[in-house]
């Protein structure tokens, strides 16, 4: 059962369309990261799926259930956590909850105990102050127990820990790994370290669509082993290599486009420069011509730094995909 | 919804609100019979100068009316006051997005206008009647054997006016983004219906009239004078109530 | 000066002083629990409510001083 099924959403303000037809499937009992630039229409997607904006096309459906802007009933599958959480300030936590509990419809007896035990998962069980004067951390995680308070079957976290420093970013991530037992997650962010680390699907949105989702093992394996790193001792024997192999190698093109039109780097060599302000490096993308390369090497004599077998990380294929996207 | 009015009643007593509001209430109440009594104080102390110009002052009498004209001098005031302070009682939530989380949580939004709605006209109607208690135990201890005429009907009409008032407020707050805007909106409708009130034709319709209970209590006109006014009153409160809800239904928060 | 007789008048006078009084320290107090206002500053707010203490000092204080929460 999918607790989320966005399709063709699109929304545009003013002049600036936002979303250009966004298709999400949100698979039950899964964290799910939802990446992308600022500015990319993260956090327009998710007050689309509260109902809190209108979506000019497209369809959202949670649990089974179509969501429409304004009131809508979906709401309470739904725990929500805002980029910026307001709360009133002239409450302390345990009476936010309980104001929370109570309008969610808890059942009275439950919201007492269940607040307590959520304000120790995240830290704050003895906070006695109002929340006023609490630092944005402490309202993050705060915000965590609000939207978790009502068992929803969905926690929809708008870019919970980009505020925040390094530890409280932890924190919020552990809180997000515990609550993973009881709902499904789906949580924005720009940072990739933290999908890497807790998220079990993601989908990547640029530009109003989603260019790329999947499992972080599919996403990663689209790029893993494919390509060898080689860094020489003298920049100009690079000059050599790209002679010898960069130039458009018929048999490689046709093999590389065979092999994987998931591959996500066009390449037009085997060989070539990895950047520009790195001049000794090179890349080689077809892994089957090592030893080709090695006998090159051994060949002419050319002294080497290393030689190394690349290991995709999440912030290699994301600035990839947005780089073949401009392209 | 309970839990809501629960909330709205916390921060009314948390911020100070509601007692900044009881005390400037009470204030204005105990003015009334106060500048009554004085009339003829001050009146001797002017009574040189004025005697100095050649006028010929008589004694003034001071009694119950005297009282409640001042009653219905200052109720503006205590009406203006409590708008005031309830210009942003939701675009403040719109502005920090304290709402959001409200309604996100599955609490109709409808819900949340009726609370809105009792908390403004509820606190006007104690305020008012705290204001009125007042200026009536002064009045009746002073002035006690001094009958007044059908006063509940004209303190009543202008506490109609205020719900008016305040009906028009709640309007604009769907549809405004900050309190000035509020105040601007409803403020003007107000003056509006001030020029309106130079048209003779429509001046008997316009909730205006309802600020006229001091003519009722001084005789110089009926209550059946009134009954067009209400009527117009109580349709408009009704609309506007209708409105606000289906707008903030589809308001953005 | 004759006419006035104080007696009379404490009824109005004891009240008025004493919520008047409740309003000045109301007031105060929010001013100085609180380190930011919307308009103005500390100075500023606490010599108006106290020149215009009968209570336009504290009604413009609280409708434009005064911070959220």
């Amino acid at each position: 059962m999918n607790v989320l099924e966005i399709s063709g959403l699109e929304k545009r303000f003013g002049e600036k369309q936002v979303l250009r037809g966004v298709d999400l499937v949100v698979p039950e009992k899964k964290v799910y990261g939802f990446v992308g630039r600022n500015g990319a229409g993260k956090t327009t997607t998710m007050k689309v799926i509260l109902g809190l904006l209108a979506a000019d096309a497209g369809e959202v459906t949670v649990c089974g259930e179509k969501a429409h802007y304004g009131n809508t009933k979906t709401n309470r599958f739904i725990g929500y956590l805002p980029d910026v959480p307001e709360y009133y300030g002239f409450m302390t936590p345990m009476e936010y909850l309980r104001f929370c509990g109570e309008i969610s419809g808890l059942a009275a007896k439950e919201i007492g105990p269940r607040s307590e035990k959520l304000l120790r998962l995240v830290g704050l069980g003895g906070e006695k102050h109002r929340i006023k004067g609490f630092s944005r951390g402490m309202k993050q995680r705060l915000g965590i127990a609000q939207a978790l308070l009502g068992r929803p079957r969905l926690l929809i976290c708008d870019e919970p820990t980009s505020a925040l420093d390094p530890l409280g970013r932890k924190e919020i991530l552990d809180v997000l790994v515990a609550a993973k037992e009881e709902t499904t997650i789906l949580f924005s962010t720009h940072v990739l370290s933290d999908v890497e680390h807790i998220c079990d699907e993601m989908a990547l949105l640029n530009d109003g669509k989603i260019v790329m989702q999947g499992s972080i093992e599919e996403v990663k394996s689209k790029r893993r082993g494919s390509a060898t790193e080689i860094q020489l001792e003298h920049p100009e024997d690079a000059k050599l290599l790209t002679e010898a192999f960069g130039g458009v190698c018929a048999e490689a093109r046709a093999r590389a486009d065979a092999e994987a039109q998931g591959d996500l780097r066009t390449n037009a060599g085997a060989i070539e420069l990895l950047q520009a302000e790195r001049p000794d490096t090179l890349l080689l993308k077809d892994a089957d011509r090592l030893p080709e390369v090695l006998r090159f090497l051994a060949d002419h004599k050319i002294a080497f730094v290393r030689i190394e077998k690349q290991e995709a990380t999440l912030e290699d294929i994301f600035l990839d995909v947005l780089r073949s996207e401009k392209a | 919804m309970k839990a809501f009015m629960k909330k709205e009643w916390m921060e009314m007593t948390r911020t100070g609100r509601l007692l900044i509001l009881g005390i400037l209430f009470t204030i204005f109440g105990i003015m009334n019979p106060a500048i009554a009594k004085l009339t003829p104080w001050m009146m001797e102390m002017m009574r040189d100068s004025i005697a100095q110009s050649g006028l010929q002052l008589g004694e003034v009498t001071v009694n119950a009316m005297t009282s409640w004209t001042q009653f219905y001098k200052n109720a503006p005031m205590t009406l203006l006051v409590i708008v005031l302070m309830s210009s942003g009682v939701l675009t403040n939530e719109y502005q920090s997005g304290t709402l959001i989380q409200v309604v996100t949580k599955g609490l109709s939004r409808k819900k949340v206008m009726l609370s809105k709605m009792i908390v403004v006209y509820g606190s006007w109607t104690a305020l008012y009647l705290l204001y009125f208690g007042i200026t009536y135990g002064y009045t009746e201890y002073y002035w006690g054997e001094d009958k007044v005429e059908k006063l509940p009907e004209g303190v009543a009409f202008y506490w109609l006016f205020g719900v008016f008032v305040l009906a028009l407020l709640l309007l604009f707050s769907t549809i405004a983004e900050n309190g000035g805007q509020v105040l601007m909106g409803t403020g003007g409708v107000i003056a509006a219906a001030f020029f309106a009130n130079y048209i003779p034709k429509i001046q008997k319709f316009l909730p205006l009239r309802l600020m006229d209970g001091l003519q009722l209590t001084m005789g110089s006109q009926e209550i059946k004078d009134f009954i067009p006014a209400m009527i117009c009153c109580g349709v408009s409160i009704i609309a506007c109530g209708m409105i606000s809800i289906v707008l903030f239904d589809r308001r953005r928060l | 000066m004759t006419g006035l007789d104080l007696k009379e008048y404490l009824p109005f006078i004891i009240p008025l002083i004493i919520a008047e009084l409740i309003l000045l320290a109301v007031t105060l107090r929010h001013i100085f629990t609180h380190d930011t206002y919307k308009h103005g500053t500390r100075t500023l707010w606490v010599i108006v409510t106290i020149v215009g203490m009968e209570f336009i000092g504290p009604i413009l204080y609280f409708l434009i001083g005064k911070d959220e929460a």
